[in-house]
C-alpha cells in the first residue's frame, strides 16, 4: 500500500498543496497532472530524492531481499548508457545488484517479446525499445509490494503500451500497489481503477474517481476542467 | 558485487571490436616507436664506436702538445639507455663538448649532417604518445561515466550510491587504463629481448614513470567525471573537456616553460660570461709577460722556473677564479631549474613533462652534470698540458683520455620532488573524485 499524507511540495512556481492519498493493494491509482515539471518534482519526492516541503510518503508491505519496498519506473534513454556493453551484462550487473534471480527477468521478458539471443547483442545494435523493455522487466522483477510508474508509455508504439497494460495487470492481480503519473486521461481510462488531477497544486476531486464512473463521463470535459 | 562490476567493464571494453581495434592500433604505434628508440639506440651505440675511433686516430696526428692544447678533444655525451622510451620528451638531441685550453666551456647540441634529422616533435616517444592518446581517451571516458541524471537514478535502483559511483568510478578506470598498461609492459619486454640493458636504479625510475603515468590517466578520468557534473550533464561539457584538456596537455606547459624563459633573462648571457673570463685571461696575461720580461733583465734566474711560477699562479688563482664564475652561473642556472621545477609540481601534466624530460638524462639535470663533468676534465687537461710540456718538456704527445672516457656516460635522472609531484596528482584526483562523488549525488536528486 501506497498512503501520501498531507504532502506539500514548494519548487518554484511547482506546488502542491495538502495531498492525501491512498493506493491499496492490488490497485492502480492513476495521479493526472498537465504540468510536467510538477510532476517529476512530485516523483522526486515520491522515490526519496528529495524531501517534502510537509507531509510523507509511507510504503507499506514486505520488502524486496534488497530492501526496497517499492520501485520506481521512469522513461530511460538508451542514449545514456553504454552503448558498447551487451544487454546481457547489464543484466547481469543490475539483477545481481538487485539481488534477483535471471529467470524472473526472463519471464518478463518473454511477455516483453524480448527474446534471449538479443541479450547477446550490444546496446548499440538493438533498437532502443529493447533496452526499455529490458529496464523494464529487471525493476518489474524486483518482488516490491509497491510500483510507482512516471508516465512511462508516453510516446510509445501501441504494441509496447499494450504488452505493459498486460504486465501491469499481472502485477495488480499479485497484489501490488501501483500509482501511475501521467496527463493522458485516455489511457488512465484504459488501466486504471481509480483516478485522481492535480490542479493549481490540489487534489481533485477530494474523493479519487473510480475508473468505471470514468467510462461514463464526459473525458472531454473532464481534460478541460483539470488538465487544459 | 565488485567482481560483477569489473565483469561488466570488461565485457563492456574488451567485448567491442571498435574498442578492441582501437587498443590494437595504440599497441602498434607504440611498438612502432619502441622500435624506433632501439633502432636509434643501436645507431647511437655505432656513432659511438666511430667517435673514439675518430679521437683516438686524432691525437697520434697532433706534432707537439701546443697543438694538442689548441685543439683538444671531444667529450660525448651518452644519454641512459632509458632514452628508448623518452626519446621525443628530452631536451637535448645530441650532445658534445670540445676540450681545449682556452677557458671557454664549449656544450654544444650536434646539428650536423644526420644529425639534423633526429630532432623531433613533442610527445614522439612512446611514454609521449600514450600521455597524450591516453589523457585524451580518458578525459572523454570519464564524461561518458555518468553520462544523464536518469542514467545514474536507474542505477540507484538496484544499489547504494556510495557504490554505484565508487563501483563505476574505479573499475571502468582500471579496466580502461589496461589499454595503455599493457602495451608499456609489452614494449618493455621488446627492449630487453632486443638487448637493452637498464643499469642501476633505472628500472626503478622506468616504474616510478609509469606510476606517474598510470596516475595522469586517473586524473584525467576523474576530470572528465567532474567537469560532465559541473555542466550538469549538458552536452557542452565534451566541449569544455577537449579545450581544459588541451589548455592542460599543451597551453600551460608552454606557459610554464615561457614563464622559466623570461626568468632566466636575468642570467648573464654565454658572450658576456666568455667575455668576462676572457678579460681575467687576458689581464694576467699581461700582468705574467710584463712579469717575465722583467725578471729576464736580472741576472742568476732560472727563467724556466719563472715561467712555472707564473704557470702556478695561473692555476691557483686565474683558473680558479674562471671556474668559480663558471660554477657561479651553474648554481644560477640549478635555482633556476628548481624554481621550475616546484612551479611543475603545481600542474599534473607540466609535472610529467618535467620528470620525462629527465628521466633519459637528457634533461636539465643531465646537462649541468655534464657541465660539471667537463669543467672537472677541462681542469685535468690543464694540469696534464702543464706537466707535459712545460714542467716534462715531453716530445711525444701521449693521449690525456684512457678508453672510454671521452663518452660521458649519463645517469637517468629522477626528480628529488617525485614523491610529492605523484602525492599531489594523487590528491587532487582524491579531492575531485569526492567533489564529484558529492555533486552526482546532489545532481541526481534534482528532479
Amino acid at each position: 500500500m501506497i498512503r501520501i499524507v498531507g504532502l506539500s511540495l514548494n519548487s518554484g512556481s511547482d506546488c502542491i498543496h495538502d495531498l492525501n492519498l491512498k493506493v491499496a493493494d492490488g490497485e492502480i491509482f492513476c495521479l493526472l497532472c498537465k504540468q510536467r515539471s510538477l510532476r517529476q518534482s512530485l516523483f522526486a519526492v515520491l522515490r526519496g530524492f528529495q524531501e517534502p516541503g510537509h507531509g510523507q510518503v509511507i510504503y507499506l508491505g514486505d520488502p524486496a531481499p534488497s530492501g526496497a519496498n517499492f520501485v520506481v519506473v521512469d522513461q530511460v534513454a538508451a542514449g545514456d548508457f553504454d552503448p558498447g556493453a551487451t544487454l546481457g551484462s547489464f543484466l547481469r550487473l543490475f539483477c545481481r545488484a538487485a539481488r534477483i534471480s535471471r529467470e524472473a527477468v526472463y519471464e518478463i521478458l518473454i511477455q516483453l517479446n524480448v527474446g534471449e539471443n538479443l541479450l547477446r547483442r550490444r546496446l548499440r545494435d538493438v533498437d532502443e525499445e529493447v533496452f526499455r523493455k529490458l529496464v523494464l522487466a529487471i525493476l518489474l522483477a524486483i518482488p516490491a509490494p509497491n510500483l510507482v510508474f512516471n508516465d512511462l508509455i508516453h510516446g510509445e508504439k501501441k504494441a509496447f503500451e499494450l504488452e505493459f497494460n498486460n504486465l501491469l495487470n499481472l502485477h495488480r492481480e499479485k497484489g501490488k500497489a501501483i500509482l501511475y503519473l501521467t496527463d493522458d486521461i485516455f489511457y488512465a481510462l484504459h488501466i486504471a481503477d481509480r483516478v485522481a488531477f492535480i490542479k493549481r497544486g490540489h487534489l481533485l476531486p477530494r474523493e479519487p474517481i473510480p475508473a468505471v464512473d470514468l467510462e461514463e463521463m464526459d473525458l472531454m470535459r473532464l481534460y478541460r476542467k483539470y488538465l487544459s | 558485487m565488485i567482481r560483477e562490476f569489473f565483469h561488466f567493464e570488461a565485457g563492456r571494453v574488451f567485448g567491442d571490436r571498435r574498442v578492441l581495434g582501437i587498443g590494437l592500433l595504440i599497441f602498434i604505434i607504440a611498438g612502432f616507436l619502441a622500435a624506433t628508440g632501439v633502432r636509434n639506440h643501436a645507431q647511437f651505440l655505432e656513432e659511438e664506436r666511430t667517435f673514439q675511433e675518430y679521437e683516438k686516430q686524432r691525437v697520434p696526428q697532433y706534432v707537439n702538445y701546443a697543438q694538442y692544447a689548441a685543439l683538444g678533444f671531444r667529450v660525448m655525451f651518452k644519454p641512459s639507455p632509458l632514452a628508448v622510451f623518452f626519446e621525443g620528451s628530452r631536451l637535448m638531441s645530441s650532445l658534445e663538448s670540445n676540450v681545449d685550453l682556452s677557458e671557454l666551456i664549449q656544450i654544444y647540441n650536434v646539428h650536423k649532417g644526420r644529425s639534423l634529422f633526429s630532432v623531433r616533435g613533442y610527445f614522439s616517444d612512446i611514454f609521449g604518445f600514450l600521455f597524450v592518446i591516453g589523457t585524451l581517451v580518458m578525459v572523454y571516458s570519464g564524461t561518458n561515466a555518468f553520462p544523464s541524471r536518469s542514467a545514474l537514478a536507474l542505477r540507484l535502483q538496484f544499489m547504494d550510491y556510495p557504490l554505484m559511483f565508487w563501483g563505476t568510478l574505479i573499475t571502468r578506470f582500471l579496466i580502461l587504463s589496461l589499454v595503455f598498461n599493457l602495451p608499456l609492459i609489452g614494449m618493455y619486454a621488446y627492449t630487453q629481448m632486443m638487448g637493452i640493458e637498464f643499469s642501476g636504479r633505472e628500472p626503478v625510475h622506468l616504474l616510478a614513470v609509469f606510476v606517474l603515468l598510470w596516475t595522469m590517466l586517473a586524473f584525467f578520468f576523474v576530470l572528465g567525471v567532474v567537469l560532465r557534473g559541473l555542466f550538469r550533464f549538458r552536452g557542452q561539457s565534451l566541449l569544455w573537456t577537449f579545450v581544459v584538456w588541451f589548455a592542460l596537455v599543451f597551453l600551460v606547459p608552454e606557459m610554464i616553460m615561457e614563464f622559466v624563459y623570461s626568468r632566466s633573462q636575468n642570467l648573464p648571457s654565454n658572450d658576456s660570461l666568455n667575455f668576462q673570463k676572457l678579460r681575467v685571461v687576458l689581464e694576467n696575461e699581461a700582468r705574467a709577460v710584463d712579469h717575465v720580461r722583467s725578471m729576464s733583465q736580472r741576472k742568476d734566474v732560472d727563467m724556466r722556473e719563472v715561467v712555472r711560477e707564473q704557470l702556478r699562479f695561473f692555476l691557483d688563482n686565474i683558473h680558479l677564479l674562471n671556474r668559480n664564475i663558471e660554477l657561479d652561473l651553474t648554481r644560477r642556472v640549478h635555482k633556476l631549474i628548481r624554481q621550475y621545477e616546484r612551479i611543475s609540481l603545481l600542474v599534473p601534466t607540466q609535472f610529467y613533462v618535467f620528470v620525462n624530460r629527465e628521466i633519459s638524462g637528457l634533461g636539465y639535470y643531465g646537462y649541468l652534470d655534464f657541465k660539471q663533468h667537463i669543467l672537472h676534465v677541462q681542469e685535468r687537461f690543464l694540469r696534464f698540458f702543464f706537466q707535459q710540456h712545460y714542467f716534462h718538456r715531453a716530445e711525444k704527445v701521449e693521449s690525456f683520455i684512457r678508453p672510454g672516457e671521452n663518452v660521458y656516460a649519463s645517469r637517468s635522472y629522477l626528480s628529488e620532488m617525485f614523491k610529492w609531484g605523484l602525492g599531489l596528482v594523487i590528491l587532487y584526483t582524491i579531492l575531485m573524485s569526492v567533489w564529484a562523488q558529492r555533486r552526482y549525488q546532489r545532481l541526481v536528486r534534482e528532479p
